[in-house]
């Protein structure tokens, strides 16, 4: 018996000595953000990992552009006010606002007084060597799109030190050319002309070979990001932050640029981006308040936790970007290609969804509804009534209707049938023969709850007009390996319906034209939607003046994809110590510049 | 022992290689491809392409793994494309993360099962040998993912005892802000106590049975003497096998504990590596689990022998014939 109690102390001993040498301190719940610091959390998969703001496909995220680079390395025009709308900010551009002329071909810039933080002027050679570099390098260049910038600019000529003339191969949109290519414009340093590290500054972008030497440079330069934080390149920044610590898993620690010429000068003096390996682990730490991020997100699956969060000090605040969410019907199919084809088909569809259920359901309230090409919120300038409200609301009567007037025998919850098959009035229409079923197949991208419910209550929904979906999950990359343009012939044409939860997010072209998407045979027309209409209609946005109204109205009637609600691009948790983070960008870029702590 | 250790290692290089094939093979018949993984859903067909040209994901199979393998006989294991670091650069930073999580959570856990194990062998069938068993099986049988939020909950947000989350930035960070360890150290700590304790008393049990433990009872060494000098040692030889095979299942451990206290080693380096298709850290990974899993087998091996002289390395056996 003394034995077995011997044994036992040895046991207990050994539970208290881990836990005594684990209480090293002890911890009281507190934001980790100090008055000169502020902590932002990145949601996993969100690091940042790309520094030089030329980037390639494999690295263009938000979280390297508008969270990342942005802060030290400013666009010449900067997209989303201080009211959170998607327009430019004047206040905030580089460059005053564009003078178009000779009927819209000509763009003349004008710098305003910035100086990068080596105490040099930013000046139009800035502009200059970004434009050298992109005309040699562009297919590295992630935004890059055959025909646009810098395809559709002739030449370039510097004035002086402020004013530049750009020449353009035709008349353009002056707002689409302001917002969806001069906003990609980042005027870089002169202390990066250059082809080594302990090479002297040049002229290098101004030859071919050089211009390549430098990209090539300053590529391999970014590829090293154990030297993010030391590397004199990155160092010369004309934004208010100055990168000065960072983690290969990317931990980020911005230091206030002391030299910032902008308008609003930082009040922090540190800036800390702290990446989380799981929504778990960011969503512990907010409730366990320890060294907390001063400005969080809440997981959409544990929406329900707000209330306590609220309690811990936070203010949760939906963050809706700058997008449109919808999912796609494949155009070519050679089976159900001919049913989708016709506009009718398309609308019932529309209006058998459910947008406000899916908003109160699977969304818990976080979203908005969209029903057409540009978004209703964030507030905006663009969006039309008719579009904003939906012509093809939810309503299943409605969808009934279109199918019966144009010959279906609608049977709910069974298949509706073609019965006056034909292309006259009140007939299916071309391609559609006597007996057609409305079955489609739609995969759907596996793991996202969200997606999953919404699903199966379209599913529903569907059956109510006799559609039938027969549903498949599959993982979202197999769902996106066959987003791609295809004819009736290919194999990779076999998909019917395809939803990947999301959509199209306005950030390399934040003027919603769409010339991407719905164009005849552009690159990101996955659904293979082709009108000669539509094409007209796109092209007028892009080089006429017309207004987004007519386009965006078209498309909403026109349904070239099923629109579906619009959910918020993050919960955020914003410390209620902290203060100047509202609104929160459109196209998701972070100011911690105008950030403070109250007491 | 030369001959044994040569023959063994010729062994795990076949293995490694059979094993980096099979991964390799595997990884190639995942849905989609890393280029649409990488590039987005707007990628077109021309920027798939210069992606998979720029990164050597166009060629024939067995060329590309050649060509990997060619890389990791001279010392490169590759280039992450999607976290834009060096693989070998990737390894540096997290397995000593990783190393240090396992390293100290089973050094603890075998520190705490041995004297529970012994303690049930000795109190065996009794009232306080069921409890403690009921308690290990609790524990044994609770996912370790489990476990850490239940820590969390009560330890980190109810009482404020300990952080939510690991040290943050470089591995020195660790030995700055060690309070910020124990959770993540407890998590797996708890969930590897049981395996052991219950090897431990098992085998306790055989040696108690053994002619030798009546043999000292009769020459009147104490119980704590048999216990500790004799039973402990012999009881411990499967225990270090244990141990040294233990090595894929102490990683899945560590995997869910860098989820959930966001601590980035290697675990979920690897699992990254799985979902965004990053095939030259996946394979880097599977390369240095498989060198140390080979390597820990071997090394029980030899503990093995050296703790129980009954036990002869194969050559030897095979040279005393």
């Amino acid at each position: 018996m003394r034995q077995s109690v011997k044994l036992g102390a040895i046991a207990a001993t050994a539970c208290l000595a881990l836990l005594a040498s684990a209480c090293g301190s002890n911890t009281t719940g507190s934001s980790a953000g100090t008055s000169n610091t502020a902590t932002y959390a990145e949601p996993p998969g969100t690091t940042p990992n790309y520094i030089f703001p030329m980037l390639t496909g494999a690295y263009y995220s938000v979280a390297n552009i508008e969270q990342f680079q942005r802060l030290s390395f400013r666009s010449l025009y900067w997209i989303g006010n201080a009211k959170g709308q998607p327009v430019v900010d004047p206040a905030m551009s580089l460059a005053a606002a564009p003078v178009y002329s000779d009927n819209n071909s000509v763009v003349t810039i004008h710098l305003n007084n910035y100086t990068w933080s080596n105490g040099t002027p930013v000046t139009t050679r800035d502009v200059a060597f970004w434009i050298n570099l992109l005309k040699v390098n562009k297919a590295s260049f992630a935004a890059y799109i055959p025909g646009e910038f810098p395809d559709n600019l002739k030449s370039y000529k510097i004035v002086n030190s402020k004013t530049m003339v750009l020449t353009l191969t035709g008349s353009y949109n002056p707002t689409w050319f302001t917002y969806d290519q001069l906003s990609q414009i980042t005027p870089l340093p002169r202390a990066w002309d250059k082809t080594s590290a302990s090479g002297p500054v040049g002229n290098y972008d101004e030859t071919t070979a050089g211009a390549k030497a430098v990209f090539n440079f300053l590529t391999a330069q970014s590829k090293d990001i154990a030297t993010y934080g030391t590397n004199p390149l990155w160092k010369v920044v004309d934004g208010p932050w100055k990168l000065v610590s960072y983690n290969s898993d990317g931990y980020a620690k911005f230091q206030a640029n002391t030299a910032y010429s902008g308008p609003t000068k930082p009040k922090l003096k540190y800036f800390v981006e702290e990446p989380f390996t799981s929504d778990t682990s960011e969503l512990s730490v907010l409730r366990s308040g320890n060294n907390a991020p001063d400005y969080g997100y809440l997981p959409e699956q544990d929406a329900a936790q707000s209330s306590q969060l609220t309690s811990q000090g936070y203010t949760t605040v939906p963050w809706q970007g700058w997008g449109t969410t919808y999912f796609l019907m494949n155009f070519n199919n050679p089976k159900t290609g001919p049913l989708i084809q016709q506009p009718y088909i398309r609308q019932a569809m529309q209006s058998l969804i459910d947008e406000p259920a899916f908003l109160s359901g699977p969304l818990k309230g976080y979203g908005h509804t969209d029903y057409g090409p540009v978004p209703v919120v964030p507030s905006n300038p663009y969006i039309d009534t008719y579009e904003a409200k939906g012509p093809w609301p939810f309503s299943p009567t409605t969808a009934k209707n279109l199918l019966t007037s144009h010959g279906w025998t609608v049977k709910p919850n069974g298949v509706s049938t073609c019965a006056k098959p034909g292309t006259g009035s009140g007939q299916c229409g071309k391609g559609i023969a006597a007996g057609t079923g409305l079955t489609f197949s739609l995969k759907y991208g596996s793991g996202a709850v969200v997606v999953s419910q919404e699903m199966q209550a379209l599913k529903s929904q569907f059956s109510e007009a006799g559609i039938q979906l027969n549903l498949t999950s599959a993982p979202f990359d197999s769902i996106i390996s066959l987003l791609t343009p295809c004819t009736p012939s290919q194999a990779n044409c076999s998909w019917q319906m395809l939803n990947y939860g999301g959509g199209w997010t306005y950030g390399v072209d934040p003027y919603p034209t769409g010339d991407q998407l719905f164009a005849t045979g552009s690159g990101s027309n996955s659904s293979n939607y082709s009108n000669a209409e539509a094409d007209k209609i796109i092209a007028a946005t892009v080089h006429s003046t017309a207004s987004l109204t007519t386009y965006e109205n078209y498309m909403a009637d026109e349904i070239p994809v099923l629109w579906m609600p619009q959910p918020v691009y993050q919960i955020s948790e914003i410390s209620t110590k902290l203060h100047g983070v509202l609104p929160q960008s459109p196209i998701e870029s972070l100011t911690p510049e105008n950030w403070y702590f109250s007491k | 022992m030369i001959r044994f250790l040569v023959r063994r290692c010729a062994q795990a290089l076949l293995v490694l290689l059979l094993v980096t094939i099979i991964v390799f093979g595997l990884s190639r018949l995942l849905p989609g491809g890393p280029a649409r993984a990488i590039l987005g859903v707007h990628a077109t067909p021309t920027n798939i392409a210069a992606f998979n040209r720029e990164n050597g994901l166009n060629g024939p199979l067995p060329a590309q793994y050649w060509h990997w393998l060619s890389g990791v006989l001279t010392g490169n294991l590759g280039f992450s494309y999607v976290l834009n670091q060096p693989v070998s650069s990737l390894l540096a930073q997290r397995l000593p993360k990783t190393a240090f999580l396992a390293g100290i959570s089973v050094v603890l856990a075998v520190l705490i099962a041995v004297p529970v194990g012994l303690y049930q062998a000795v109190r065996r069938g009794r009232a306080d040998d069921y409890a403690v068993t009921t308690v290990t099986f609790v524990l044994y049988s609770t996912p370790a993912f489990w476990v850490a939020l239940l820590l969390i909950d009560i330890l980190s947000v109810r009482l404020h005892v300990f952080p939510a989350e690991a040290p943050q930035g470089s591995f020195s960070t660790i030995f700055s802000d060690p309070s910020a360890m124990v959770l993540p150290v407890l998590t797996i700590t708890l969930v590897t106590i049981a395996a052991f304790s219950r090897y431990i008393r098992s085998s306790v049990l055989d040696e108690l049975a053994q002619d030798y433990v009546r043999m000292a009872r009769s020459k009147g060494t104490s119980q704590p003497g048999i216990l500790l000098r004799h039973v402990l040692r012999n009881a411990l030889s499967p225990v270090v096998t244990l141990l040294g095979l233990s090595l894929p299942f102490i990683l899945s451990g560590t995997l869910i504990t860098e989820y959930v206290f966001n601590y980035p080693g290697v675990g979920l380096l690897a699992f990254n590596a799985a979902t965004s298709q990053d095939y030259p850290v996946l394979l880097g990974v599977v390369l240095v689990v498989g060198v140390a899993t080979v390597a820990g087998s071997l090394l029980a091996d030899i503990a093995y022998a050296l703790l129980d002289p009954r036990v002869q390395l194969a050559s030897d056996a095979g040279a005393g014939r």
